[in-house]
C-alpha cells in the first residue's frame, strides 16, 4: 500500500488454493482505497497543523510600525498627560496579552471586540480627532464563538485603509447583528478602497503582500488568512465578502453560526 | 518660536499629533534651532515651504495623501532644496531614504540626543542656504560676528592669527587688521581647543601651526607670529613646548 508514493504498508492475502483472479483484484482494490483513505487521514491532519500554524503566525503578527508607533505616542504622553500615558500602557499591556495568548482556537466576539477596543484606544491616540469608530454591537450576540483573532485583523485593517493614505478624518464601523441562527458582522472604513479587479482572483490576492505598496507586508495579516480560518471552522459557506471599489471605502462581512459543533471555546 | 541664539530654520512634520508634539518638543529645546515649523501632512508642509525658508525637514514616512518619500522627491526639485531628515517607526525605508538623498534617518520613539547628532550632521554635511557666509564648512569652519563701522561681517575662524585679551573683550587678529568681539579669552580658548589654538598668555591665545619661532629672550620664552612678538607666561611654557614638539613629530611622520 502506498499513500504519497511512500510505502505505508502491505496487505496480505491468504488462499488455500491457487488465489482466482477476481481475488488478486479485489486485494489490489482494497490495497488502493486502504492507501487512499491513510494519504486523506494524513491531508485532514496536515490541513489542521497549518490552521495552528496560522494562528501562532497571526499571533506573533502584531505589526512593529504599530508597536513602535503606540510607544512613540505613549512617550510624548508621559512628558504632557502622565495619566493618560499610564492608561495606554496598561490598554497595550492588555492589548498585546490577548493577542500573545498562547491558547486555544477559538473565542468569544465579547472577548475579541474587548482586545479591539484596545487597540482603538491606542490607534485614537495616536491620530487623535482623525480617527472616528462607530460601535453597534447587538448584546445577544456577544457570546457567539468564534476564531481567535479573526475580527481584529480586519479593523487593523479598516483603519489602515480609511486613514493612512487619505487626508483628513476615517471613520470605522463596527456592526455585529443577530441574525436567528447566525450572527451578523461587518467592519466598514469610508477610505480609499480596493481596486476590485485584484479581488476577481479570490481574496487571497487582495492580502498579497502588493496590494499597496504603502503597506508592508509583515503589518498586513490578510484577509485571506481570516477567510481560511472561517472557512476551516464553519465550512465553506462562511467565508469573508468584501466589498469594496478605489475611491469607494471597504466593507468587509462575515456570518458566524450560533452554535456549531466541534466550534467552542476551551478554558 | 523664534530662539535668538540658533541659525537654523526647521519644518517637522507627522500626522499624528503626540508624535510631532514629542518632535517639536525636543527640535525646540535644541539651541541650534533659531525657528521651528510644524505639520501634520504633506500639503500642509508644502504651504509653510511656500511662505518660508527652511534649512531642515524632519519627515515621517508614513503620512496620508502625500506620504513622506513623496514629499521628499518633490523637495529635491527645489532651487534650494532643504535637507531631509526621515523619523519613522521601523526601518523599512533606509536604503530608499539614503538614495534619496536624506542626511539622515532617526527611528521612533525618538530620542533627544539622537535629534541633536541629526542636527549636528544637517550642519556638518551642508551649506545651510540662506546664509551662506555664515554657515559654510559650519563644522570645521565657524564663523564670528564682528563689528565694523556700523556693519557686521562674518569672519571664518580660519581668519584669526591669535587673540589678544582686553578686558572682557577679545580682539582677534587676523592678516588684514583685528576685530573687537564680547568673549572671553577664556571661552576662546576653551572652544578652539580642538581647532589648535593655544593659550600662551593669560592675555593671548595663538594659532599653534602658524608659530614661527620660539625664542627665549631675556625673562623668558616669546614666540613670533607674523612678525609680532608675543610673550610665553611661565606656566605656559612647558604645554606649548610640548604641543610645538607633538605638532612637528606628527608633520614628520605624514
Amino acid at each position: 500500500m502506498s499513500a504519497d508514493g511512500r510505502v505505508v504498508g502491505a496487505l496480505v492475502a491468504v488462499a488455500d488454493e491457487r488465489p482466482a483472479p477476481g481475488l488478486v483484484q479485489a486485494t489490489l482494490e482494497t490495497a488502493h482505497w486502504a492507501g487512499d483513505q491513510l494519504a486523506l487521514a494524513e491531508l485532514d491532519s496536515s490541513r489542521e497543523r497549518l490552521a495552528r500554524a496560522e494562528v501562532r503566525a497571526l499571533r506573533a503578527q502584531i505589526s512593529p510600525h504599530f508597536i513602535y508607533n503606540a510607544l512613540t505616542a505613549i512617550g510624548s504622553f508621559v512628558r504632557t498627560d502622565p495619566e493618560r500615558a499610564r492608561e495606554l500602557i496598561l490598554e497595550f499591556a492588555e492589548f498585546t496579552r490577548y493577542s500573545f495568548r498562547a491558547h486555544g482556537e477559538f473565542t468569544t466576539l465579547a472577548e475579541e471586540l474587548r482586545s479591539i477596543d484596545r487597540y482603538l484606544t491606542i490607534e485614537r491616540a495616536r491620530f487623535g480627532e482623525r480617527l472616528q469608530v462607530r460601535l453597534q454591537i447587538a448584546p445577544e450576540v456577544l457570546p457567539v464563538t468564534l476564531p481567535f483573532l479573526c475580527l481584529q485583523p480586519l479593523v487593523e485593517n479598516a483603519v489602515r485603509h480609511g486613514l493612512s493614505r487619505k487626508p483628513g478624518t476615517g471613520m470605522v464601523s463596527i456592526e455585529a447583528r443577530d441574525a436567528g441562527a447566525e450572527c451578523h458582522i461587518t467592519v466598514e472604513d469610508d477610505g480609499v478602497g480596493m481596486d476590485p479587479t485584484t479581488l476577481t482572483a479570490g481574496i487571497a490576492e487582495v492580502s498579497g503582500a502588493g496590494s499597496d505598496p504603502a503597506d508592508d507586508p509583515g503589518q498586513h495579516v490578510g484577509l485571506s488568512n481570516v477567510d481560511e480560518r472561517l472557512r476551516s471552522a464553519f465550512g465553506d459557506r462562511f467565508g469573508l465578502v468584501v466589498e469594496t471599489g478605489l475611491g469607494s471605502g471597504t466593507k468587509v462581512s462575515m456570518r458566524v453560526p450560533k452554535f456549531h459543533p466541534g466550534v467552542r471555546v476551551s478554558s | 518660536m523664534v530662539n535668538a541664539s540658533g541659525f537654523l530654520r526647521v519644518l517637522a512634520v507627522d500626522d499624528e499629533p503626540p508624535a510631532l508634539d514629542e518632535l517639536a518638543y525636543h527640535l525646540r529645546a535644541d539651541p541650534r534651532v533659531a525657528r521651528l515649523h510644524t505639520a501634520g501632512d504633506a500639503t500642509e508642509a508644502l504651504r509653510v515651504l511656500r511662505d518660508d525658508d527652511v534649512d531642515v525637514v524632519f519627515l515621517d514616512i508614513r503620512m496620508p495623501g502625500l506620504d513622506g518619500m513623496e514629499l521628499a522627491r518633490v523637495l529635491r526639485r527645489f532651487a534650494r532644496p532643504p535637507a531631509i531628515v526621515f523619523v519613522t517607526a521601523y526601518d523599512d525605508g533606509a536604503v530608499d531614504a539614503f538614495d534619496l538623498g536624506a542626511t539622515d534617518y532617526v527611528r521612533k520613539p525618538v530620542r533627544a540626543e539622537r535629534l541633536a547628532e541629526s542636527l549636528r550632521r544637517v550642519i556638518g554635511s551642508r551649506v545651510v542656504p540662506s546664509h551662506p557666509a555664515a554657515l559654510a564648512r559650519a563644522e570645521e569652519d565657524p564663523t564670528i560676528p564682528v563689528e565694523l563701522a556700523g556693519t557686521t561681517r562674518m569672519l571664518p575662524r580660519s581668519a584669526v592669527r591669535w587673540v589678544e585679551a582686553q578686558g572682557d573683550y577679545a580682539r582677534l587678529h587676523t592678516a588684514e587688521g583685528s576685530h573687537l568681539v564680547r568673549v572671553s579669552l577664556a571661552t576662546l580658548a576653551e572652544r578652539w581647543a580642538d581647532a589648535g589654538f593655544v593659550r600662551i598668555h593669560r592675555s593671548y591665545l595663538v594659532q599653534l601651526r602658524l608659530i614661527a619661532e620660539l625664542r627665549l629672550v631675556n625673562s623668558g620664552y616669546v614666540v613670533v607670529i607674523d612678525g609680532s612678538e608675543l610673550p610665553v607666561s611661565r606656566r605656559h611654557t612647558r604645554e606649548l613646548k610640548d604641543k610645538l614638539v607633538r605638532a612637528a613629530k606628527q608633520d614628520w611622520s605624514r
